[in-house]
C-alpha cells in the first residue's frame, strides 16, 4: 500500500516536472500556424457542421495573428493564413468576418497576396451580393496594391450602385477610371451621379470634375485624330498643337493630364 | 389498425422510459445544454457577424448532441435487446416484429424530440441574450419562423439517420458493426455532394463525364444530401422563408425516405433469424 502510494506520488511529480519543461519550451517556440486540410475534405468531413468549421478557421487565424510578434517576417505565416481564410470562405461563404480579416492581413504582404485576398472576396461576393464592402475591398486592392486602376474603377462603380453605399464611392470610381485611361467611362459615371445627387455641395464637385473630364476628352479626341492621320501616337501632347487643337486645355488643380503612349490618363494631385 | 398503434405505442413507451433512465443519456443532455449555453462565450471570438456565428453554434451543438444520441445510444437499442434477450419477452406478447421495429423507432424519435425541444428552448434563450448584449449592427435579425424551420430540418435529418440505423440493425447483428456501417453511411452522405460538385466541374456535360455524373446522381438517391434540410443560414438574415413547394419537396423526400427505410427494416426483421 505504501509502495503503491509512493509510486503514484513519484509518477505524479515526474509528470508535473515534464509538463513544466514542455510549457517552458512552448513559451520559447515561435508561434506557428499549420496549413489547413483542403476545403473539400473539410466540407465532406464536417457535413452539417461546415459553417461552424469555417467560423473556427476564422477564430484560429484571428487568434494566431493577434499573437504574431512585431517585426516577424510575414512570409513566415502568410501562406498558412491565406489557406485558412480561403478554407473559411469556402466552408462558410456567408460569414462576413472572414473577408474583413483577409483584407486586414493579406494585401499588406505583397501584390500576390492582394490578388489572393481579391479571390477570397470574390467568393464572398457570390454569397453576399448585397454587401458593397467586398466590392470596395477588391476595388481598393486593385487601386493601391495592384495598380490596376481600370479594374479598381469598375469595382468601385459597382459598389457605388448599392443602396447605402457612401456617395464618394462613385466619385472615386470616376476618378480612378480617368487615372486608368477610361476617361469616357469616368465621365458617364460622373454625369449619372450628378443627375442623381441632391446635395448642392456634391453637385458642384461633380460639375467641376465633369468639366475636367470634358477637357481631357478633347485631348483624347485630338490624339485619335492624330493617330488616324499619322499612323502613330504623338510622342508628346504638344505635337497635337496646332493641327488637332489650338492649344492644350488647362486643368484646375489637383487635376492634370498624363500622356504615356498609348494611355492618356487624368490624374489627381501628385499621383503617378 | 387501432390495436397496432396501441402495441407500437407500448413498445415506444418502454424504449422512452428505458432511455430516460439511462445515466449516459442524462449526461448527454447536461453536456448538450452546457454546449448551448457556451454560445454566450463563443460569440466573444466573433468581431462582426455575431448573430450568424451564434446561430450556427447553437444548431451545431444540437446536431452534435443528436449525433451522439444516434450513434451511441440508438445503435445499441436493438442490439442490446437481442443480447439481453429482452426481445423474446416482447415478441412473446402479441407484438409483431414489424410493430417492434416501429415501436423502437417511435420511442427513440420521441427521445430525440424531447432532446431537441430542450436544446431548442435553451438555444433560443441564448440567442436572445446575445442579441441584447451586442449592438444591433452585429446581430440585426433573429427570425423565429426561420429558427423553427432550421430546427425542424435538423430533427428530420436526425430521423433520417435513425431510420437508416434501424435498417442496419435489422441487417447486421451487434452494435459495433451497426455503428461502423452507420458512420460509413453518414460519411458517404456528407462527402457525396462534394464529389458531385468536383466531378461536375472537371468533367462537364460531355459524353465521357455523363455516365459518372449519372451514377453519382443515382447514389444521391440512396445516400441523400442532408444540406436540403439545412436552414440555419436563414435565422439571422431576415430573408423570406423558402416557398411551400421547395419545402414540400425537400421534407417530402425526407419523409418518404424514412418511410421506405422503416418498411424495409420491418421486412428484414420479419424474416430474420433471432437465434
Amino acid at each position: 500500500m505504501m509502495i503503491r502510494a509512493a509510486g503514484i506520488t513519484i509518477a505524479l511529480l515526474a509528470y508535473v516536472l515534464v509538463f513544466s519543461m514542455q510549457e517552458r519550451s512552448r513559451a520559447d517556440t515561435l508561434l506557428e500556424m499549420r496549413h489547413p486540410m483542403p476545403s473539400p475534405i473539410q466540407e465532406a468531413a464536417l457535413g452539417y457542421l461546415r459553417q461552424l468549421g469555417g467560423e473556427i478557421q476564422f477564430i484560429k487565424t484571428a487568434v494566431f495573428y493577434g499573437g504574431v510578434e512585431p517585426g516577424r517576417d510575414p512570409y513566415d505565416y502568410a501562406p498558412q493564413v491565406a489557406g485558412r481564410l480561403a478554407a473559411a470562405a469556402e466552408l462558410h461563404p456567408h460569414f462576413i468576418d472572414t473577408y474583413y480579416l483577409a483584407q486586414a492581413i493579406l494585401p499588406y504582404v505583397d501584390s500576390d497576396y492582394a490578388a489572393l485576398a481579391n479571390d477570397i472576396h470574390r467568393r464572398g461576393m457570390a454569397a453576399l451580393p448585397d454587401n458593397y464592402a467586398l466590392l470596395f475591398f477588391i476595388g481598393f486592392n486593385n487601386f493601391y496594391y495592384l495598380h490596376d486602376y481600370a479594374a479598381a474603377a469598375d469595382y468601385l462603380h459597382r459598389a457605388s450602385r448599392h443602396p447605402g453605399a457612401p456617395s464618394w464611392f462613385g466619385h472615386l470610381a470616376a476618378t480612378l477610371a480617368g487615372r486608368g485611361g477610361d476617361i469616357r467611362g469616368g465621365l458617364l459615371w460622373l454625369e449619372a451621379m450628378l443627375a442623381a445627387e441632391e446635395d448642392e455641395y456634391m453637385r458642384e464637385r461633380y460639375r467641376h470634375s465633369i468639366a475636367m473630364f470634358h477637357r481631357a476628352i478633347q485631348v483624347l479626341e485630338a490624339i485619335e485624330d492624330y493617330r488616324e492621320k499619322h499612323g502613330r501616337e504623338p510622342a508628346t501632347l504638344e505635337e497635337l498643337v496646332p493641327e488637332q487643337m489650338e492649344k492644350l486645355p488647362e486643368f484646375d488643380p489637383p487635376f492634370r493630364l498624363s500622356w504615356d503612349p498609348p494611355e492618356l490618363r487624368l490624374l489627381r494631385g501628385d499621383q503617378q | 389498425m387501432g390495436h397496432k398503434i396501441t402495441r407500437i405505442a407500448a413498445v415506444a413507451r418502454l424504449v422512452t422510459l428505458d432511455g430516460l433512465r439511462r445515466h449516459a443519456l442524462l449526461g448527454l443532455v447536461i453536456l448538450a445544454a452546457a454546449g448551448q449555453v457556451a454560445a454566450l462565450l463563443f460569440f466573444d471570438f466573433i468581431p462582426r457577424d455575431i448573430g450568424r456565428a451564434s446561430a450556427d453554434f447553437v444548431l451545431s451543438m444540437a446536431w452534435l448532441a443528436g449525433f451522439i444520441f444516434l450513434f451511441f445510444h440508438a445503435v445499441q437499442v436493438i442490439a442490446l435487446d437481442e443480447e439481453k434477450k429482452v426481445v423474446y419477452s416482447l415478441l412473446a406478447r402479441p407484438v409483431s416484429r414489424g410493430e417492434y421495429v416501429l415501436g423502437v423507432f417511435a420511442g427513440l424519435a420521441f427521445l430525440l424530440l424531447l432532446l431537441n425541444l430542450l436544446l431548442g428552448a435553451l438555444g433560443l434563450g441564448a440567442l436572445l441574450m446575445i442579441k441584447q448584449m451586442v449592438q444591433p449592427v452585429y446581430f440585426t435579425h433573429l427570425g423565429l419562423g426561420a429558427y423553427l424551420l432550421a430546427w425542424l430540418g435538423l430533427y428530420v435529418m436526425e430521423l433520417l439517420l435513425l431510420a437508416v440505423i434501424m435498417l442496419f440493425s435489422g441487417l447486421v447483428r451487434g452494435s459495433f458493426p451497426v455503428l461502423l456501417i452507420s458512420l460509413s453511411y453518414y460519411a458517404i452522405c456528407s462527402g457525396l455532394p462534394v464529389v458531385r460538385q468536383a466531378a461536375a466541374q472537371r468533367l462537364g456535360a460531355g459524353d465521357e463525364g455523363g455516365g459518372l455524373l449519372l451514377l453519382l446522381q443515382a447514389m444521391t438517391a440512396l445516400f441523400p444530401d442532408y444540406q436540403h434540410l439545412d436552414f440555419k443560414h436563414l435565422i439571422t438574415t431576415g430573408q423570406a422563408l423558402p416557398g411551400f413547394s421547395l419545402l414540400g419537396v425537400n421534407f417530402g423526400a425526407a419523409v418518404l425516405y424514412i418511410g421506405l427505410a422503416l418498411a424495409l427494416a420491418c421486412l428484414i426483421y420479419q424474416r430474420r433469424d433471432l437465434q
